[in-house]
């Protein structure tokens, strides 16, 4: 072995180790529950008895003999000699944990300083203080094979299970010739070659004395659970040299008395115990895994680089595509052909990019697998109670995103256990579980991987973080009394605040959440809170997918294309420039009566005007965009659509400019720059939103807003909050025997709607349905009515100085339909009552089949 | 590295900046572009005219004219990019003019007179068919921008 050079095998030996640990991590957790369960024994055995293989064949001598003593432990714990009590579980997972050194010290370089001794006393103490005489029965199998064979009740009880899964049960007994050099070496290749057939749940004499040469003569035999026929394993045990002869044996199946073989005189006789009928439907014993390929990672960005270029030349292609329908109407045959090769092309582009993406993905299993045995051991040391249950660990994600996000999880998750859930008294004497439950999911939204962590505990109390906050300096008292308790609870993302009483060594210094803000924000993510007092928590991460494709919104600042992550764009809004005021020297918007910081990139980025965009506009543009908790508004000239892009770095000469994430190739060959909404927001969010002038708050709830629309040359309107729905005219059911005003009903998102042609209903002429057409909804109680109009112009806003009130019975206002009269200049918009038109509409009709449990008419 | 080598066991590209030659050993210039459409980016040294996109790369470029505190430079379709290694990256520089590629001999290149900004920029002159073209410290010209 020593020829070797082992060092080109160190990484997979180490992935290896990971793996194992992982999976020694969750087993004995698993364990720890249902001490009895013979497989999870049986995956741990066989995953120290890994480590151990592999650490040998390493020449890891220390890590080696300590995984020897631990796989000792689970040995007697398999064979039923040791009883799994927290005490065990506890020391075990310390030893799980010293593997753990033990590894990073073979990558430091420092194994042969490490001391295993302690860590080895603890084991044998164990071994000691479990140590129950010894009560298996052993049965003798007489095989053809010369080595005795001897089964103890664990083995048994595998067998026993593995008839159940169809699976069979064989002794291969195999003799090597007689002058065979390097017996133990065809004794592993046998091994090997069998494992390959099916699982060997033993082998006689054990593998460990096979390795010696001195002690061992050559003759085995193994207990395979296999599916293959007798001759396959036969074939399969064949390809070893040297092998002298090859019997295989079955073993009778427990039920079944009558030997299956003469050859086999021994039944493997047990009662099934009913629990290992009812065994859970973990899967069979031997999990089909599919083959791999370890690539390295570097070769992967390698190849997603290159996706990534095609994704550019692709745009380019469907642009210069689009130019040449534009000026070469005579070579359509030529443009045909062009538009199939790249819809082809697009296509298999688009496959290709996803196929690479899933490369880079991993199941968050991998990351959610750490987390058990982290909550275990917190909850432990500060004294609680949890259930902890995970969701959606199979949702994938990219690799590089599973490491980063690994570190505020874990940060979220201890606050909720050290936080956020009750010591289990004061649960109990709230009437709560004393088990606090915290639930980690993980999903898929669109483009977005969402993760929550909730919890049942006692929730933020903002008036808690207000004061925590205020004590820290970090607000001020003036500052804090205008926030509401969202704000509040927000501030604790704040370094230094913090709810908990009493600091712990696991959290309450509060420096952690601020941590948590940041590693989310480098990563493009949000982060919200939801938090009722009393009842617990939810904590919410959204992160894009993968950070080398993003979707983003391209928008012009001045005579700049900027791409923006689609993942911080929250909405795109048009505000009017009377809703933009100067507070602090600074512009805000009013939307939907919340104030929201405003940015005008162009100037802040210096950049100069486009000229073909009018400097003075009624109504800007505004991308609402967020980070972590804060949300502002930048001011873009226009906003051109959204567009996948690849993130390119600037390179180490241009350095970071302000403001600027990075680059990217746009359709047309040309650069764009991607607008680092980080940077942007944490500046501009420093300030907290003060002084917003009350009276503006007054104003804005005076404020009206309707949705107005034309019937003929008049403009009506109605309030917005009563407008459910602008539709186009889709097909109009008619319906015999109803009023004249009804023109029928609509399917509208598999509801029925009846429809009222305003036009009639005001006694104008009827006009063709046309394009500009619409279908306003409006809500009624009871039922929603929908009423055709000719166009919908737009909004007013208007506050009800500038609305008129007719009197009722007036000359224009007979009917009473009409709510007031709003004059803004020449505009002049008719405000209706539409519940007086609702009412004085017949629609009865219709409502009757309505309120039938089978409608008798059906929209197509 | 290239600058240890004899001067003339080297070809030399050679071009215009506001009229004056200069050069650089053709072991340190990648390739010769037209001028494509170039990025200014807000907020960066401002001898850096913006970035290109050279077949899906992002190289950024230099504006020699702002470099060597010349007057603007005057758009002309003779106008070139000459893309050097850098430190970690290729980097663009804009030329008037690319004049040709040529050996200089030995005896014909002197050290850089006294004068402090062109011993700053300038490895050395060589005369070649009785014109003085500057041999271009590409380290210097590159990565001592000041501030």
């Amino acid at each position: 072995m020593a020829d070797f050079d082992l060092s080109a095998y160190l990484g997979v030996f180490l992935d290896e180790v990971d793996e194992q640990l992982q999976i020694l991590d969750s087993e004995i957790l698993i364990l720890e529950e249902k001490p009895s369960d013979t497989q999870t024994i049986q995956n741990i055995f066989r995953a120290a008895h890994t480590l151990k293989g592999s650490s040998a064949s390493m020449g890891f001598e220390k890590m080696k003999e300590f995984t020897h003593h631990l796989e000792n432990v689970f040995d007697l714990i398999r064979n039923q000699l040791l009883t799994v009590t927290p005490a065990l579980v506890d020391v075990i997972f310390e030893s799980i944990d010293f593997i753990k050194r033990l590894k990073e010290a073979i990558v430091n370089g420092s194994l042969d300083k490490m001391d295993i001794v302690p860590h080895v006393d603890k084991l044998h103490q164990l071994k000691r203080d479990g140590e129950q005489p010894p009560k298996r029965e052993e049965v003798t199998l007489k095989s053809t094979g010369k080595v005795p064979v001897k089964l103890d009740d664990y083995q048994k009880n595998v067998i026993q299970n593995a008839y159940t899964f169809g699976h069979n049960a064989v002794a291969v007994s195999v003799s090597l010739m007689k002058d065979t050099l390097m017996k133990n070496v065809r004794a592993l290749l046998v091994h090997n070659n069998l494992r390959e057939a099916g699982e060997i749940i033993a082998a006689f004499p054990p593998v460990e004395e096979m390795e010696k040469e001195t002690d061992f003569t050559g003759e085995m035999t193994y207990i395979l659970l296999t599916m293959q026929t007798k001759q396959e394993i036969i074939d399969i045990v064949s390809q070893v040299s040297d092998i002298e002869s090859v019997d295989v044996v079955e073993l009778a199946e427990a039920d079944n008395d009558a030997p299956a073989n003469e050859a086999a005189d021994a039944n493997v006789k047990e009662t099934k115990e009913p629990e290992i009928i009812e065994k859970e439907k973990r899967s069979s014993i031997k999990q089909k895994v599919h083959p791999t390929v370890r690539v390295d990672v570097d070769r992967l960005e390698h190849l997603m680089n290159l996706v990534g270029e095609l994704v550019i030349d692709q745009t380019r292609l469907v642009d210069v595509r689009s130019r040449l329908t534009e000026n070469e109407t005579s070579r359509e045959d030529d443009i045909d052909t062009l538009d199939e090769v790249t819809n082809h092309l697009s296509r298999v582009i688009t496959e290709l990019q996803e196929g690479m993406m899933k490369t880079r993905m991993l199941p968050i299993e991998q990351l959610f697998n750490r987390f058990p045995r982290m909550v275990r051991d917190t909850a432990q040391k500060s004294e609680k109670e949890i259930e902890f249950i995970m969701e959606g660990k199979e949702t994938e994600l990219d690799r590089s995103l599973i490491e980063e996000i690994s570190d505020p999880i874990i940060h979220l998750l201890r606050n909720s256990i050290d936080h956020g859930i009750e010591a289990p008294e004061e649960r109990e004497k709230i009437g709560k579980p004393r088990k606090g439950k915290i639930v980690l999911r993980a999903a898929h939204e669109e483009n977005h991987i969402v993760i929550s962590i909730k919890d049942d505990g006692k929730g933020i109390d903002p008036q808690k973080v207000k004061e925590s906050a205020i004590k820290r300096g970090s607000i001020s008292e003036e500052e804090a009394s205008k926030l509401t308790d969202k704000e509040l609870i927000f501030l604790i993302f704040k370094s230094g605040v913090s709810t908990a009483e009493k600091i712990t060594d696991i959290s309450g210094r509060g420096v952690g959440m601020d941590i948590v803000r940041a590693h989310i924000e480098n990563l493009n993510g949000l982060i919200d809170i939801e938090s009722t007092v009393g009842e617990g928590t939810i904590f919410t991460v959204k992160l894009p997918l993968t950070l080398a494709i993003i979707s983003s919104l391209l928008v012009k600042f001045g005579a700049k294309t900027f791409a923006i992550p689609l993942v911080n764009v929250l909405e795109i809004i048009r505000l009017n420039t009377d809703d933009i005021q100067i507070v602090n020297n600074k512009e805000v918007g009013l939307v939907r009566g919340r104030v929201l910081p405003l940015v005008r990139m162009k100037e802040r980025l210096q950049i100069e005007d486009d000229e073909s965009i009018p400097k003075h506009k009624h109504r800007e543009f505004v991308i609402v965009v967020g980070i972590a908790d804060k949300r502002i508004g930048l001011i873009a000239d226009k906003t051109l659509g959204n567009q996948e892009i690849v993130i390119k770095s600037l390179g180490k000469y241009v350095g970071s400019p302000p403001y600027i994430a990075g680059a990217t190739i746009m359709g047309d060959g040309s650069v764009a720059l991607i607008l680092d909404v980080s940077s942007v927001v944490r500046e501009e969010g420093a300030q907290l939103l003060e002084n917003v002038e009350i009276n503006r708050k007054k104003e804005l709830k005076e404020e009206q807003q309707f949705v107005t629309f034309k019937l003929d040359t008049e403009e009506y309107g109605l309030e917005i909050q009563r407008a459910k729905d602008i539709v186009s005219v889709p097909n109009i059911t008619k319906v015999v025997n109803t009023s004249d005003d009804l023109l029928g009903i609509i399917n509208l998102r598999g509801t029925m709607l009846p429809v009222v042609d305003l036009r009639k209903r005001f006694h104008l002429e009827v006009k063709e349905i046309t394009q500009k057409s619409r279908i306003i909804v409006v809500e009624n109680e009871g039922e929603d009515v929908g009423f055709l109009v000719d166009e919908v112009t737009q909004v007013l806003k208007t506050n009800h100085h500038q609305i008129e009130h007719p009197p009722a019975g007036s000359q224009y206002n007979h009917s009473d339909l009409i709510k007031g009269i709003s004059k803004d200049g020449n505009r002049v918009v008719i405000l209706l009552d539409f519940d007086k038109i609702i009412h004085s509409t017949d629609i009865q009709p219709i409502q009757q089949p309505f309120n039938n449990e089978e409608p008798i008419l059906k929209a197509n | 590295m290239t600058n240890d080598q004899p001067i003339n066991t080297v070809q030399f590209v050679v071009f215009s900046v506001n009229g004056q030659l200069c050069s650089l050993s053709i072991e340190e210039v990648v390739e010769i572009l037209l001028v494509p459409v170039i990025t200014s980016i807000p907020g960066i040294h401002e001898t850096i005219e913006g970035v290109i996109n050279l077949r899906g790369n992002i190289i950024p470029v230099i504006n020699l004219h702002k470099r060597f505190q010349l007057p603007p430079a005057i758009k002309h379709k003779k106008n070139r990019i000459v893309i050097v290694q850098g430190d970690n990256e290729n980097i663009g520089l804009i030329v008037e003019e690319v004049k040709m590629v040529t050996k200089f001999e030995e005896d014909n290149v002197e050290p850089p007179p006294g004068v402090q900004l062109e011993k700053d920029i300038f490895k050395g002159f060589a005369k070649f068919d009785g014109q003085v073209i500057g041999v271009l410290d590409l380290k210097k010209v590159l990565y001592s921008l000041g501030a």
